[in-house]
């Protein structure tokens, strides 16, 4: 059994469905009934695709069913590429995390503070420190851009976070 | 009756008519392109400016803002995979390709033509369909809007692109999301007793996380240097052969439009409907592998359509005072503020009105797209700005549109946890698509499941004749890829 970053993804959709089927039978039989099928048939579908790309034997079976033009396994890879891939996957994770991070930064600054004050801040701080833009570029983009959410968000739809 | 229509259309020709009808389009057009800001936001901040005005001209300015919003939100739908509107998305199957491959002017020539055009079209309708609106509106009951849902939702097998098993798994996942709130019964499931998600996930915080915030970090990660991947917009590919390729695919425009504007009449169905079921037709018709890839009839089909949609809306709304779409209903509303009561009194006593609103919608159309033509190619600039810079603007113009939709902070909780699971699911081939539309038609299809099973009885799905035709469609929208698949074998043999 090979267990990616794909199938942990997949396990996670099952144990989100898992819990709202589970929650689904304390409420009436109307209520339940479709949650709990399409819960069912999505769960069942999800166990055959980790099946699939988990063990081989799965995988060669039930080969119809994935498509061929999007290839999510690489295969016929020598090492070299495969080291390399490596690096470029570590490359991708770290980004992946530091941009998630950046977001629940922007989440943070708007619940703490007013909003315009928020995006500027969050501008200022991306440009410089995530895209390293010259201060010129930063001021000139956080500016503009900061002044446009104050006119439209603040000025004309007189927008109150509740 | 063509008294009361020439008096409509030379009413536009007023100086205060005109500028009422280019400030209307302009914000229109502003309030398409930000993404969460749509036509009942621009209708609902409008609304108190028109209280001392003359009711045509108030009725011109907020036509005007309506009907130039779906343009405004293809705009972002080709440029930055973001659509502006939930009636843009099928827009950035083909449009945002498109735009990476440097043919953004293209893209936006061709939504442009066939947004102004599908408006022309839907308008046609109307006018044709006034005299007999009671009868088409009543035609359609709860298992016909059953149907149409789940005609909606065969639309996933075709634009699937072949991930079918995983374009499965997560029209799944939507539809698990879409029982979130309120069943049809009134009983509130899955909110861990959170009020706020009682009415359901908005549809809005979803559509800028799995498409807008997606794409941003999909972008940023990859490290490219702007959205268009050759580094170069295309000069050959212009805006005028975007405007020339709606007239060389009329047929295919026209067949969107009849569904744009079907849909329209239809109550509470609403424009991503259309939208979808122009872009299925499309793709059910041309035959090309290559379409979902970045075709300019993948543009056409769902743009024609969405500006379509807004004519058959007016059926419902003019005639009976039952708003077609979301933004009918703000509309409505202002009819109401003016003292203009809709419904058959209006097409007696303020007939006028009527046929000014009418003109007024074709008009911002052509004006809108008038300035999207001359303006596409500053548009397509904005695919040129470096990742680095863009991605920081569209989090926080998306993080501002998520909030601004009611001005709660878990719409922007929301938009981020569906921007890093539509992130997830495009990187591991889950199709993002799937989840939104069974995300807006889950809901609609169980209450009219449930409508038509408390009302008429299971068997009302076999015996009536819309819902049969609706069934027949069916049937042909699924078999029509594996009629096809024959034919070509047949013919390779």
């Amino acid at each position: 059994m090979n267990i990616k970053a794909k199938d942990i993804f997949a396990i996670l959709i099952v144990m989100f469905i898992g819990s709202m089927v589970f929650f689904a039978f304390q409420y009436p039989p109307q209520a339940r009934a479709l949650p709990i099928y399409v819960g069912a048939i999505t769960i069942f579908l999800l166990v055959i695709q980790l099946l699939m790309d988990t063990v081989p034997y799965f995988g060669k079976r039930l080969a119809f069913l994935k498509h061929t033009e999007i290839q999510f396994i690489k295969v016929d890879m020598n090492e070299g590429s495969k080291q390399e891939d490596k690096e470029e996957d570590s490359k991708r994770t770290s980004k992946e995390i530091r941009i998630i991070i950046w977001l629940l930064f922007l989440g943070i600054l708007l619940y703490f503070l007013d909003y315009v004050l928020a995006i500027a801040l969050f501008l200022l701080l991306f440009l410089r420190i995530e895209a390293k833009a010259k201060w010129l570029t930063n001021l000139l983009v956080t500016i503009l851009f900061t002044g446009g959410i104050y006119l439209l968000f603040r000025i004309a739809l007189k927008f109150i976070m509740i | 009756m063509w008294a009361a229509a020439l008096e409509g259309f030379y009413s536009l020709f007023e100086l205060s008519s005109i500028i009422y009808l280019i400030i209307g389009a302009f914000l229109g057009l502003l309030f398409g392109i930000m993404p969460g800001l749509g036509g009942p936001t621009v209708l609902a901040l409008l609304i108190p400016i028109t209280f001392g005005m003359d009711p045509a001209q108030a009725i011109i300015l907020l036509t005007a803002a309506m009907g130039a919003v779906p343009f405004g939100g293809s705009i972002t739908a080709i440029l930055l995979n973001t659509p502006g509107t939930p009636q843009n998305v099928a827009t950035t199957f083909d449009g945002y390709p498109l735009a990476r491959q440097g043919k953004a002017g293209m893209a936006l020539g061709a939504a442009a033509t066939a947004s102004a055009l599908g408006a022309v079209f839907g308008v046609i309708v109307l006018l044709l369909l006034i005299p007999v609106a009671r009868s088409v509106v009543l035609a359609f009951s709860y298992p016909d809007y059953f149907l149409l849902a789940f005609l909606g939702l065969t639309v996933i097998a075709v634009v699937s692109q072949g991930e079918l098993f995983k374009a499965l798994i997560a029209t799944g996942l939507g539809l698990m999301i879409s029982f979130i709130g309120y069943d049809p019964e009134g009983i509130i499931r899955f909110t861990n007793d959170n009020p706020y998600l009682t009415e359901g996930i908005s549809l809005v915080s979803v559509i800028i996380g799995v498409f807008a915030i997606a794409e941003m970090i999909e972008l940023y990660v990859q490290g490219g240097g702007s959205v268009v991947q050759s580094g170069t917009l295309s000069k050959t590919t212009g805006v005028m052969s975007g405007v020339v390729s709606v007239f060389k695919n009329f047929g295919l425009f026209i067949r969107s439009s009849v569904i744009g504007t079907v849909i329209g009449v239809i109550p509470g169905v609403g424009g991503v409907v259309a939208n979808f079921l122009a872009y299925m037709q499309a793709k059910q018709t041309v035959k090309d592998e290559k379409f979902g890839t970045g075709d300019i009839r993948g543009v056409i089909a769902p743009e024609s359509a969405n500006n379509a949609k807004d004519g058959g809306s007016l059926v419902p709304t003019v005639a009976f005072g039952i708003p077609g779409s979301s933004e009918m209903a703000v509309l409505l509303g202002a009819f109401i503020l003016h003292g203009i009561e809709p419904g058959p009194k209006l097409m007696i006593q303020h007939v006028d009105i009527l046929y000014a609103l009418i003109f007024a919608l074709v008009a911002a159309n052509i004006v809108v797209s008038v300035i999207g033509l001359l303006f596409a190619n500053q548009f397509t600039k904005l695919t040129l700005v470096p990742i680095r810079i863009l991605a920081p603007l569209v989090f926080a113009i998306s993080a501002m549109g998520a909030l601004a939709t009611h001005g709660y902070f878990i719409d922007l909780i929301l938009a981020f946890i569906f921007g890093v699971l539509g992130y997830f699911m495009k990187k591991y081939g889950y199709s993002r698509i799937a989840l939104v539309i069974a995300l807006v038609l889950g809901t609609l299809a169980e209450t009219a499941f449930y409508q038509t099973k408390q009302a008429l009885g299971l068997s009302a799905f076999v015996t009536q004749p819309l819902s049969l035709t609706l069934i027949g469609v069916i049937i042909l929208v699924l078999a029509w890829p594996f009629i096809q698949n024959r034919k070509s074998k047949r013919g390779v043999r």
